[in-house]
């Protein structure tokens, strides 16, 4: 008889017993296999979508960036989009365009429109993005055909984050610009060549961009250019470049940003000789932003720019100094 | 050869990927009283801001105390844990978190094919492959908020999609009960996380695109190359005065203006 009590004990604490300890290892196991077997929902889109627009309105103390200023008012309009589609393994294909245009009211020679395309492909490798890609750029100055040009670049990049708050980056373009009706200077200032303006353009840029607080994020951009033209006089517009741009990103509350950069260009010419001597010319252009941006809501954003432009050159005909200021308001799709 | 060694490893200092980074979840964002047990630690500590968490670590949350965490590289994959809330995470990737008690939100959107990301309690697991959900469990019950689009429901009695815009119940025996719509009140808590995440993931992300200049950095091309031009008119303009000067002292001499050159 005792023996039989005990055995239907066993029996309860065996059946029932486990149950009182929750979940087992395996009906963990099961509902992970049962999860796996509920159909999976489909995505909204098969790609990434954003798109925004703008106008602005202010005033540019040196609209032709000249040692002599003659300012000017000016309004802006913008628009962007940016599209992109998971493709296979990993790769991204995106799309960019970008649309600018900028009216003087009476300096209406540097009036121009700017059309932009991008073409990415990308692809995450562990800790590395790589992406290459074509660019296409139009500058169109609807009064002053000089102006207007067109440039082709051929990118690659390659990314690394260091973790999640730090990455640094290589990226090389090869460039060809050319203009439409501009001629190429011959042997002398005053004379030109039968062709266009054309340049070929080498590119190569460090950068590097860390979240250092909460709100706070900083990059900084080094860049070598060598620039080579047809431009007879002088090699007049063969050039070699050094610059460095850092700059800061910060949140100073929920809805209202800061960000500022300061570029500095140090542009040294291959033959080009000053007009006042024999030394080769050599440019230090310092330029700044700052732009205060206030989210009124996701869709609205008001914005207060400054630039400021100074060209410290040895030829006195490159000097000049601008200062731009602007208001607007951008809407993001 | 010295040289070339030295090169090497900084190449493999510089540009080897970072192995740990993929296979732990890190802290994106703390606020308040939040406690940390990693791994086999006896005790609880202070919950630092970067803090790489891997599988096992546990996270609690006191009285206004908030978290958040990143799941993959560009912060695509987030769990913000509320206060007065406990969890575990029982794998990184995929991710799989277990809410013992409180309340997490879930934003998932940066899943690899077959992949998915559940949060489980006492009484069910709530899992996608890329939506918004929130989670709660309170004294074995469960509540599971869906905002942004499927989240499938797998407890000890039922299954259940739970539809982008709807929530439910589950009791401890994991029945669950009538689905519900959200609330005014739930959808303008779930654009406060979102709000709060696009401003913590846009410092990071912001200028983070590869390849292809910015729209600024176009304008600023196109200024250069308006200075040129203009630079180039100058000097023209001071040649030809200066050419105009010398003719009138020396009378006879050439003429200027455009020449062309023939092809």
């Amino acid at each position: 008889m005792k023996h039989k009590l005990l055995f239907v004990l066993v029996g309860i604490v065996l059946l029932f017993g486990l149950q009182c300890f929750g979940q087992t290892i395996d009906d963990k196991q099961e509902m992970r296999e049962e999860l796996k077997k509920v159909k999976p929902p489909k995505p909204a889109l098969p790609f990434e979508w954003s798109a925004t627009g703008g106008v602005f309105s202010g005033y540019d103390s040196n609209v032709n960036l000249s040692p002599t200023k003659k300012g000017d008012l000016f309004q802006e309009g913008m628009f962007s989009a940016a599209v992109t589609k998971p493709l296979f393994d990993g790769l991204r294909l995106s799309v960019n365009y970008d649309f600018d245009y900028i009216n003087y009211d009476q300096m209406t020679d540097a009036s121009n429109m700017l059309n932009h395309v991008n073409l990415k492909v990308s692809k995450e490798i562990s800790a590395f993005d790589l992406a290459t890609g074509f660019d296409f750029s139009s500058f169109y100055y609807p009064n002053d055909e000089n102006g207007t040009f067109f440039m082709y670049k051929c990118f690659a990049s390659v990314r690394q984050y260091l973790n999640k708050r730090w990455y640094h980056q290589l990226r090389y373009d090869a460039v060809q610009k050319n203009h439409t009706d501009r001629k190429a200077l011959a042997e002398t200032i005053t004379t030109y060549q039968n062709k266009e303006l054309e340049s070929r353009r080498h590119v190569f840029e460090y950068s590097t961009g860390s979240k250092l607080f909460r709100d706070i994020f900083a990059n900084i951009k080094a860049r070598f250019t060598i620039n080579d033209s047809n431009a007879k006089f002088m090699n007049y517009y063969d050039y070699k470049t050094y610059e460095v741009t850092p700059s800061i990103s910060y949140n100073i509350t929920r809805d209202l940003n800061l960000y500022t950069d300061f570029r500095y260009a140090r542009r040294n010419y291959k033959s080009r000789i000053i007009t006042t001597g024999t030394d080769k010319e050599k440019d230090d252009l310092y330029t700044t932003n700052t732009e205060l941006r206030y989210k009124i809501n996701k869709n609205n954003i008001i914005s207060l720019i400054y630039t400021y432009r100074n060209n410290a050159s040895n030829e006195p005909l490159e000097e000049y100094t601008e200062n731009v200021i602007s208001a607007g308001w951008q809407y993001n799709f | 050869m010295k040289r070339y060694l030295v090169f090497l490893v900084l190449v493999m200092v510089v540009f080897i990927p970072v192995l740990l980074f993929a296979q732990s979840a890190k802290v994106i964002d703390v606020q308040g009283d939040v406690k940390v047990k990693m791994g086999n630690a006896p005790l609880w500590s202070k919950l630092q801001l970067s803090t790489s968490l891997n599988k096992d670590s546990e996270i609690k949350t006191g009285k206004g105390g908030t978290c958040t965490l990143a799941f993959d590289r560009k912060s695509k994959n987030i769990v913000t844990i509320k206060e007065n809330s406990q969890v575990r995470l029982d794998s990184i990737i995929p991710g799989d978190v277990y809410l013992k008690e409180g309340r997490v939100f879930t934003l998932v959107k940066d899943l690899k094919k077959g992949e998915q990301f559940q949060i489980k309690t006492p009484a069910a697991v709530a899992g996608a492959r890329g939506t918004g959900w929130s989670t709660s469990s309170q004294g074995g019950e469960t509540t599971v908020l869906s905002f942004d689009d499927i989240v499938y429901l797998v407890t000890k009695a039922a299954e259940q999609n739970l539809a982008s815009g709807n929530g439910v119940n589950i009791d401890v025996n994991g029945i669950l009960g009538e689905i519900f719509p959200l609330t005014d009140k739930d959808r303008e808590e779930w654009q406060d996380f979102i709000n709060y995440l696009n401003k913590l993931v846009e410092a990071i992300n912001k200028g983070s695109e590869t390849g292809g200049p910015s729209l600024e950095d176009l304008k600023q091309e196109g200024r250069d190359d308006f200075g040129d031009l203009r630079g180039e008119m100058r000097r023209q303009e001071q040649e030809e005065r200066s050419n105009g000067r010398n003719e009138n002292e020396e009378p006879g001499g050439p003429g200027t203006g455009e020449v062309v050159e023939p092809k």
